[in-house]
This record gives C-alpha cells, sequence and structure tokens, in this order.
C-alpha cells in the first residue's frame, strides 16, 4: 500500500492508493498543465521539461554530454579552469547522467574546441579592415567612411563605400579566397541601404569566372542574374527596415575556391565583366551603404539567425547560434574511464555535423570496434563512402547505415541490442531499415568510450557535435522515451 | 592564460625529434603530431600534424608564417615570425632530450606553423590525411 500526500488549502491529504498512481495528461505537450479543483482551489498538475537525466533513474549506466552546458566543461583536464566562453578548448566534459563517466584529453592540441561559430568570414561589419580588398572604391578616409550611418540593428557601424572615377568594376571583396566544397550551397549575404547609388550586384567568382546577382534598392527586388557553367546560383532580397535590405545569393560550385564580392553598380541591368561584376564608370562620388557580410553552409542550421556578427574569427555573436563542440578532423578527441554495462542494450543519441565524407568516429565503444567484442561505433561517414553508420556486437558485428553527403547535420538515433539480434540508426527521425544481422552472444563489456577518434589514434571525425547521450540498459526504451530524447538533442542542434 | 590556435605541421624526418621537443615542455606537450599526411593520403607518410590551441607561451617559441591570396588566388607568405629555437633547445637540454641546436633549429625551420584551419594548410601544401585502410567497417 502506498501513500500519495497531496497539500491543498493549506491541508495535507494522504491519499492510500493500492498501486502506481497516474495523472495522464490527455493530448497534452511538454509544459502543459491541467488544474484539478479541490477544496476552493486547486491542484495544477505540469507536464515537466524532458530531461535526458531521466534516462538514468535506474542506475542505467552511460553518458550524457551537453556542450550547451558551459558549467560542464573545463579548459584543462584536471577540472582546475571553467570553459566561460566559446573559442576555449575542452580539456574535460562531465558526464551529466550521474554514473561519473567524465571524458577528458590531456594534450592541449587535441582538444575539440567549444564554439558557436557559422559566419565563416571575418569582420562583417569592418570593411575597413585587412580582412577586406577594395577595387574601384575609394580607401576609407578618402572618399569611403567607415560607421557612417545607423545599421539595421541601430548601431552607428553600417559603411559608406563609394566608387572611384573612372574605372570598371567598383566592388569590395574578401582578401583571401574561401576554401569551399565543390557541389554544395552556400549563403553569401550582406545588408545594403541606397546611397546616390540604388543598386547592388552580390557576386561569386574565382579568377575568370563567376554569377552574380544584381538588386533594386528601391523596390527590393532582384532585377537581373547572371549565372556561369561553374554557379549555380538563386537569390533573395528582405527587407530590413529602414532602407535596408539583405540581399543574398545562394549559390554552389564546381569549383573548390571563390571570392564573394558586393559590387556598386549604376543600374539594375549593368554591363559585366566577364565573371559577372557590373562594370562603368564612375563618377567619384556616388556609392551606398553596407554592413552585416554573411557567408555559410546553405544546410549550417535550420534555427539559427540569417546573420552573425563576427570581427576576429574568435570573436563572434552567440545569441541564438547553438554551441558544438568543433573537432578538428587531425587529432582532436576526449575518453572516458572504463564503463562497465554489464548489460546487452544500448540506446545512443547523438546531435552531430560532419564537415567532410572522410570517416570518422562520432563514439565508439572500446578502442577499435572492429576489434573488440561487445562493442558499438557510430560514424560519420566510413569506408563505404557517404553516410552514418552504427554497429552493434556481441560476438557477431551488426551494421546499419544511413546515406547523406557532407556536410550534414544530424539528429542520429541508434539502438543496439545484441541478444535480439537489432541494430537501428535513424537520422532526423526519419524511418530507416533495422539490421536483423546476428549479433551473437554475451552484454556490452567493459571499455571507454572514445569520441571523435578511434583510440585516439585513428579515424578522426572532421565535424561537430551537440550533443550525446549513451545509455547502456538491459531492457529497451519505448517509443516515447525516444521522441522525447530525440527531440532533446534536436533543440541542442537544430537539425530539423 | 592565453592560448593561440595553431596548426603545426613537421616533416616525418623531424616528428620524433619535435614529438621529443614538445614532451620535455610537460605533460601538455605529449601526444602530439600523432596524424600522418602524405599527397597522396597512403603510406609512407611524408609530414605529420597537430592542430589546437597551444598556450602562448609555447606558441612564441615556434616560427610562424601568414598566409594570403594574393590577386590570382595563388597562396603568399606575408609575414612571418622567428621563433626562439635557443630557448627551445634550452628546455630540452634541460629534460634530458638528446640534441644539438643545430637540429632543432632545423626542426623548427622546416615546420609549417599557421593560424589556418588545418584543412586550409592541407590544401595549400598539396596534403592530406593518411587513412588506415579498411580499419573503420568490419
Amino acid at each position: 500500500m502506498s501513500v500519495l500526500q497531496v497539500t491543498s488549502c493549506g491541508r495535507q491529504i494522504d491519499l492510500a492508493v493500492a498501486q502506481d498512481l497516474s495523472i495522464t495528461l490527455e493530448d497534452s505537450g511538454i509544459g502543459d498543465s491541467i488544474a484539478i479543483p479541490v477544496c476552493d482551489g486547486s491542484l495544477t498538475v505540469t507536464a515537466e521539461d524532458f530531461s535526458p537525466f531521466s534516462l538514468f533513474q535506474s542506475g542505467e549506466q552511460g553518458v550524457w554530454f551537453d556542450p550547451s552546458d558551459f558549467s560542464s566543461m573545463s579548459q584543462d583536464d584536471a577540472g582546475a579552469t571553467p570553459v566561460t566562453a566559446v573559442e576555449q578548448a575542452v580539456g574535460r566534459i562531465l558526464d551529466k547522467s550521474g554514473r561519473g563517466n567524465h571524458a577528458t584529453q590531456a594534450t592541449p592540441t587535441a582538444r575539440p574546441i567549444l564554439r558557436a561559430r557559422y559566419n565563416l568570414l571575418t569582420y562583417s561589419e569592418q570593411f575597413n579592415n585587412a580582412a577586406w580588398s577594395l577595387f574601384g572604391v575609394l580607401a576609407f578616409g578618402s572618399g569611403s567612411t567607415a560607421n557612417a550611418t545607423t545599421a539595421p540593428d541601430g548601431t552607428s557601424t553600417a559603411d559608406l563605400i563609394t566608387e572611384t572615377a573612372g574605372g570598371g568594376q567598383h566592388i569590395v571583396f574578401n582578401t583571401t579566397n574561401h576554401s569551399l566544397a565543390i557541389n554544395t550551397q552556400y549563403v553569401f549575404s550582406c545588408a545594403v541601404k541606397a546611397g546616390t547609388r540604388t543598386a547592388v550586384a552580390i557576386q561569386v567568382n574565382t579568377v575568370t569566372n563567376g554569377a552574380s546577382v544584381v538588386f533594386d534598392l528601391l523596390t527590393g527586388t532582384a532585377t537581373q542574374t547572371n549565372t556561369s557553367v561553374e554557379y549555380t546560383i538563386s537569390s533573395s532580397i528582405t527587407s530590413l527596415g529602414n532602407g535596408w535590405y539583405r540581399c543574398s545569393l545562394t549559390f554552389s560550385s564546381t569549383v573548390s575556391t571563390a571570392s564573394t564580392c558586393v559590387c556598386i553598380s549604376n543600374s539594375t541591368t549593368p554591363a559585366l565583366t566577364a565573371n559577372k561584376r557590373p562594370t562603368y564608370s564612375g563618377d567619384g562620388t556616388s556609392g551606398l551603404y553596407i554592413w552585416g557580410a554573411d557567408l555559410r553552409l546553405a544546410n549550417d542550421g535550420v534555427v539559427i539567425p540569417v546573420y552573425q556578427r563576427i570581427a576576429a574569427a574568435t570573436d563572434y555573436d552567440t545569441s541564438g547560434f547553438l554551441p558544438y563542440l568543433a573537432f578538428d578532423g587531425t587529432d582532436d578527441f576526449l575518453v572516458t574511464g572504463a564503463v562497465t554495462p554489464g548489460v546487452d542494450k544500448v540506446q545512443v543519441f547523438a546531435g552531430v555535423r560532419k564537415n567532410a565524407d572522410v570517416a570518422g568516429i562520432i563514439a565508439e565503444y572500446s578502442s577499435s570496434y572492429p576489434l573488440n567484442n561487445g562493442s558499438f561505433q557510430l560514424t560519420a561517414a566510413s569506408a563505404s563512402g557517404s553516410n552514418y553508420l552504427f554497429g552493434s556486437k556481441g560476438t557477431a558485428s551488426s551494421i546499419v547505415q544511413v546515406t547523406i553527403a557532407a556536410p550534414d547535420t544530424a539528429v542520429l538515433v541508434a539502438t543496439g541490442d545484441i541478444s535480439g539480434d537489432r541494430a537501428e540508426l535513424t537520422r532526423n527521425s526519419a524511418t530507416n531499415p533495422p539490421s536483423s544481422s546476428d549479433q551473437g552472444t554475451g552484454n556490452f563489456l567493459a571499455y571507454q568510450i572514445y569520441i571523435g577518434s578511434r583510440g585516439g589514434t585513428s579515424t578522426r571525425l572532421n565535424g561537430r557535435i551537440y550533443g550525446l547521450i549513451i545509455r547502456f540498459s538491459a531492457a529497451n526504451l519505448d517509443a516515447s522515451a525516444i521522441a522525447n530524447a530525440e527531440r532533446w538533442i534536436n533543440v541542442k542542434t537544430g537539425a530539423y | 592564460m592565453a592560448e593561440n590556435f595553431l596548426t603545426l605541421i613537421v616533416t616525418a624526418a623531424h616528428v620524433n625529434l619535435a614529438r621529443n621537443l614538445a614532451a620535455s615542455f610537460g605533460p601538455g606537450g605529449a601526444g602530439m603530431w600523432t596524424t600522418p599526411l602524405s599527397s597522396d593520403g597512403a603510406e609512407p607518410a611524408t609530414h605529420y600534424v597537430s592542430s589546437g590551441m597551444l598556450p602562448a607561451e609555447f606558441a612564441d617559441m615556434v616560427p610562424t608564417q601568414t598566409w594570403q591570396h594574393d590577386e590570382d588566388g595563388v597562396w603568399t607568405m606575408i609575414a612571418s615570425t622567428p621563433g626562439n629555437p635557443a630557448a627551445v633547445y634550452y628546455v630540452a637540454q634541460q629534460q634530458g632530450v638528446q640534441c644539438t641546436l643545430e637540429e632543432v633549429e632545423d626542426t623548427l625551420a622546416t615546420a609549417d606553423v599557421t593560424g589556418q584551419p588545418p584543412f586550409t594548410a592541407f590544401a595549400r601544401l598539396g596534403l592530406q590525411i593518411v587513412n588506415p585502410p579498411d580499419e573503420v567497417l568490419p
């Protein structure tokens, strides 16, 4: 016999219950509540937010790592120097499951970096910085003016760029070419406001080839689209108020390097250079206002703002941008102490981004899945190609994979059941046929968990980890619990 | 403690000494340069890389280079720092690392050390990571 104590109207009421008492909120979601009238008030029952901590309440072994929780990370492996900001290396991340399986890295250069950077440019609001070059534009202080007017964010940080007299092109461009993944979509955008010039071209180019879109800054429309064989493009223009527009060029390229460029235009349908820049004879006094340039992979996060302020590479706005551990693909990894599950089932929830399709370990149980029984592996890409791969093994290996090319952001849910001969992997909650291959016998044995590398010596992850939950159990999780954990990881990842 | 992000690439001929020199500076220097590189991604490795945050006082000891694209998109070195091979040699001697000053100087002089992301540095040098064959899929 159990007793449920309910306090109402200042009185405690003991309710004897013969078995477990459950209060069901039908058709409810997290945060919903109902009010049960009692006495002259009400008893409120609220559906609490899901926490991964709930997955470990029966003593299940495993880990829960949460890079969005700065208090759980230290810059050194001993835990003496806390992580306080992005762009700090992480030498120790605490296991929030309660099992004490913290992950560390003793070598400073091999530590992943806590990061929340999405804009690939630098000095996004400082076109007078050396990160930008001018051609056919008067130098800042000699006709062009830094911080000349109010920007869309209300600060006095928008620059005036003024064309030179004569010449053909009147452009501001990145000093250093970008290294691009070929046939992969990027978005280059800039906030622009009409000055004495009322048209602008947003352009991408190599030395001899390029593509651009011309925008009318009075009507807020794209007026000329200029393509080439190397580039596939589309565009958008969005009003930011007060005459400002964010002019965006979405492009993919067959070449691996490119420069991005903001071009003053004398017309909404200008004459063009071979690489699709407006060309005309400037008057030495006309110009327009620019601010807030941004270049990013088009599929990099679905819930983050379209513009991220950045100065130096490590100085950027983090508000609204999801943090992650960045693994450099060369030597970064973290490792736990030995874990002893004693059971034959595992569930893995991972928020990840892979930058390239080179085999990389997200999480591996033991120093080498191919060599060790009672282990599992979760990889971003593999020797077989562009995929995510999960392997679960008792004394025999069962492999399941999802095919998707890099770069890609994903919430991966992997479940391994040795005695049930089932290995399942889903990406972004999409159905994927499980594997029923024989996994042999036995439990998951006692091993360390490696994150970002096989055994710390190879198969390096070139990508990000937004969150990681690994839970060993004697019983499988029900669909509701899996969905909750998956949803929780996606809030941290922004994959879909 | 201030830290600098660096990508440090050393030649295979100098990697053993580089590892010993780094380890002589303390436990944090151990385990560097474990990732092999070559022009075609196959053995044998011609270079090794470490990449990440390095305490500023250690970063100042290694020579660095700054690269930038010229107007034709060609990499051009626009700045460099000499590092401090004498200081590195001194610490190595204190820790019993067997080497000469000339060997330390040669190791540092042939190293490519930049603030570039590692894969940008690889592309500039025409290198890629050597992946062990058939180790991921059983």
